[in-house]
């Protein structure tokens, strides 16, 4: 492409996936808007999510938790370029930011010992580690920025043992300055929703954070799955009817927004469904079905999401003002690659190569 | 474009050097059809008879309440709770919706409020709350098998047989618990009767796809290996003696916590390697892997007899422990074979993020 060219990037969404079932299968992709795998590469352990950098030509591919590894790839052919290892004593927990020049990333960890939370910070230039910070939570999860290059938001997932017989957990929401790591804010729900964990993060245009959750002891109550931090620092959830919110069954996967930054989506993997709601009037705008489904991500167009099943379909949906359609894109006839956990978008002209 | 991309993972896939099993032209449809003949229906109708039963002796106790009424009911009780450890892993329909899983059996008890309460609906059992359509509506926590245990086997069970106020609301609360249970029972073998009386939703039960409704139904068996291993096993075991929990076995004060998992063990196998069973759709060149599931279902089924009565008790006792750890193993060691091996030698996909939480 020449030097003085105007074409623009083409989209491009990224994911952790299984090329067959079990371990030797593990890996990641990257995809096309029209569901053609542009690259693919074999991976020794099971990913969870691909951050890009702000100019879109590095990927990280970040381990699922409890996580050994990073991976950074070139993103127009997954070639690989460091790997780096998780501290001693400690694991990635699947998540992690580029800052704003691409120059450091900011992953979640957790110390085997008893999960205390830090965020890793890295130099990309090197892959060394230049600071940590405590998250004053454990089991940190999804981090985003709130404040590019200023501050981050954490959902402290607060799961110690998830095969613990006790519900009460100790998740958080905190806000923490990206420069020292201070504590800028600490959100903790009531005792009557300690069951459930704050895990997985979006950032509205009107600065809301959509934080969606997973609740510990899903059958007793049926407690809210999706809530929002106001800029004011209030905490308020989404509603949504009965029958949608059981058809969560208390287990949401991923957060994403769209391109407008005013429709807020979540997936469950466990109940098969995404559903969706316009922010500004609070609506819940309804679901879309599809077999364990869990990654998200906003696609070009307004409204418009692609989501991808741990079963291989890809489907596009579109949340409208009223209602909720979906387009099938890709339904494999032997239902690989199974998409893990996330999906991440690279929209047209993010970057120019 | 499908055709393109499946094309593009066949190349993959002999790229990496590791192709799948071929795409069978496995008969998904007949497959469900049997399957739901000869595995599922059965199990939820044997479910019904022992839940009618119990419906009846609790109503004979209510009405003459005696030593041996009470012997009557505990004995249909493990009826029921034997029937419903070969019926849990139908989740797919019915069992999956509206909570009726959870409302025949809340448990694990995620935090102490079945005590609670039930001891709230005793002091309150007023005939209209336990009326059967607001009974189905109260707390998962009282509508099943463990409140019902609770007031069979509980501390205070004998209660029961001394008059009083207090008989009253037990009895209430009893016939209230069994008659829900009854119906949730009867509810889900109507379903699948249905399911078997049309052809079409037989070959693909409850979803669109005949391929889809099998990947489904064979979740449900995972997810009950899941169970029986990380909660029924690992969770009262704990990481140490120290730290085990005897409290958090299934069933502890009936004395059924083992036996629950033997019979899970035996439905699973059963769902698997029985008549009408998964491995039917094994191809006639895979006989070593259905050899392998079977040697497998024996070890743990070995195991489980090996281990201790009762499993409240191994669990705190060195020895015991080594054998509760001995059984977990094999259990584990039958879900890899179950999650990695099988799925792809019979043509299906598990759904990846479904069955797991840890990590997302």
């Amino acid at each position: 492409m020449g030097l003085f060219s105007r074409k623009k990037a083409d989209p491009r969404y990224f994911s952790a996936c299984n090329f067959m079932p079990g371990p030797q299968g593990y890996g990641a992709a990257a995809l096309d808007a029209n569901g053609a795998i542009v690259w693919q590469r074999a991976m020794p352990a099971r990913g969870h999510t691909l951050e890009l950098s702000p100019d879109g030509t590095l990927c990280a591919i970040i381990d699922r938790k409890p996580g050994a590894a990073i991976t950074f790839c070139r993103s127009e052919d997954g070639a690989l370029l460091n790997r780096i290892a998780a501290a001693d004593g400690h694991h990635f927990d699947g998540h992690a930011v580029f800052n704003r020049g691409g120059t450091l990333l900011y992953a979640t960890e957790s110390a085997d010992a008893d999960q205390a939370g830090r965020i890793a910070v890295f130099d990309i230039a090197d892959g060394s580690r230049v600071a940590a910070f405590a998250t004053h939570g454990i089991e940190p999860h999804e981090l985003i920025w709130v404040e590019p290059d200023r501050a981050l938001a954490v959902g402290n997932g607060g799961i110690r043992d998830r095969m613990a017989m006790e519900a009460e957990i100790e998740s958080s929401l905190v806000l923490l300055d990206a420069g020292d790591g201070a504590l800028l804010a600490k959100h903790e729900l009531e005792a009557d929703l300690n069951s459930l964990s704050i895990r997985h993060l979006a950032h509205s245009a009107a600065g809301e954070i959509v934080f969606a959750m997973q609740d510990q002891d899903a059958a007793t109550e049926w407690r809210p799955m999706v809530g929002l931090l106001g800029p004011d620092g209030e905490l308020t959830f989404l509603d949504l009817p009965l029958d949608d919110l059981m058809r969560l069954r208390g287990y949401c996967g991923s957060a994403a927004i769209d391109r407008s930054g005013t429709i807020a989506a979540v997936t469950s993997p466990h109940g098969g469904v995404a559903a969706f709601w316009h922010l500004p009037d609070r609506r819940y705008l309804g679901h879309v079905e599809l077999r364990d489904c869990c990654g998200i991500a906003a696609a070009e167009e307004c409204g418009s999401f692609v989501f991808t099943s741990g079963a291989g379909t890809r489907v596009l949906a579109t949340a409208a003002s009223h209602d909720v359609t979906a387009l099938v894109l890709e339904r494999p006839v032997n239902n690989l690659p199974q998409w893990d956990n996330h999906l991440t978008a690279r929209g047209a002209g993010t970057a120019n190569q | 474009m499908i055709r393109g991309l499946v094309s593009r993972i066949a190349l993959l896939a002999s790229w990496l050097g590791v192709m799948a099993a071929p795409a069978q032209a496995a008969d998904f449809a007949g497959f469900n059809a049997a399957y739901a003949r000869d595995v599922v229906a059965p199990a939820f109708k044997a479910l019904a008879g022992e839940t009618k039963k119990l419906a009846e002796a609790a109503d004979d106790f209510g009405a003459q309440p005696s030593q041996d009424g009470f012997a009557a009911l505990r004995v249909a009780y493990d009826a029921v709770s034997d029937a419903w450890m070969q019926a849990q892993f139908f989740r797919l329909g019915p069992l999956g919706a509206q909570q009726r899983s959870e409302r025949f059996e809340y448990w694990p008890e995620k935090r102490p409020i079945i005590d609670k309460q039930l001891a709230g609906l005793l002091a309150n059992a007023k005939p209209d709350s336990l009326d059967l359509e607001k009974f189905a509506q109260a707390s998962v926590a009282v509508q099943g098998l463990p409140a019902l245990e609770r007031l069979l086997y509980g501390d205070t069970a004998r209660q029961v047989l001394s008059a009083g106020p207090e008989q009253k609301a037990r009895i209430a609360v009893i016939k209230a618990i069994a008659h829900n249970l009854d119906r949730l029972a009867q509810q889900l073998a109507a379903e699948w009767e249905k399911v078997l009386s049309d052809p079409k939703t037989a070959a693909s039960p409850f979803t669109q796809d005949p391929n889809e409704a099998a990947a489904q139904l064979y979740a449900g068996l995972m997810t009950g290996l899941q169970i029986v291993s990380d909660q029924k096993i690992a969770g009262p075991r704990g990481p140490t003696i120290d730290k085990a929990k005897p409290k958090s076995a299934e069933q502890w004060r009936a004395g059924r916590s083992l036996k629950n998992i033997k019979l899970n063990l035996q439905g699973l196998r059963e769902a698997t390697v029985g008549k009408s069973g998964f491995a039917t759709l094994l191809g006639a060149d895979q006989a070593a892997l259905k050899t392998e599931i079977s040697t497998a279902f024996d070890a743990a089924l070995a195991a489980a007899d090996a281990a201790p009565e009762p499993l409240d008790a191994a669990v705190t006792d060195a020895e015991g422990r080594k054998k509760v750890g001995a059984l977990l193993v094999a259990v584990n060691h039958l879900r890899d074979l179950m999650k990695q091996k099988v799925p792809p030698a019979i043509g299906i996909s598990l759904g990846f993020n479904e069955l797991d939480g840890d990590g997302s």
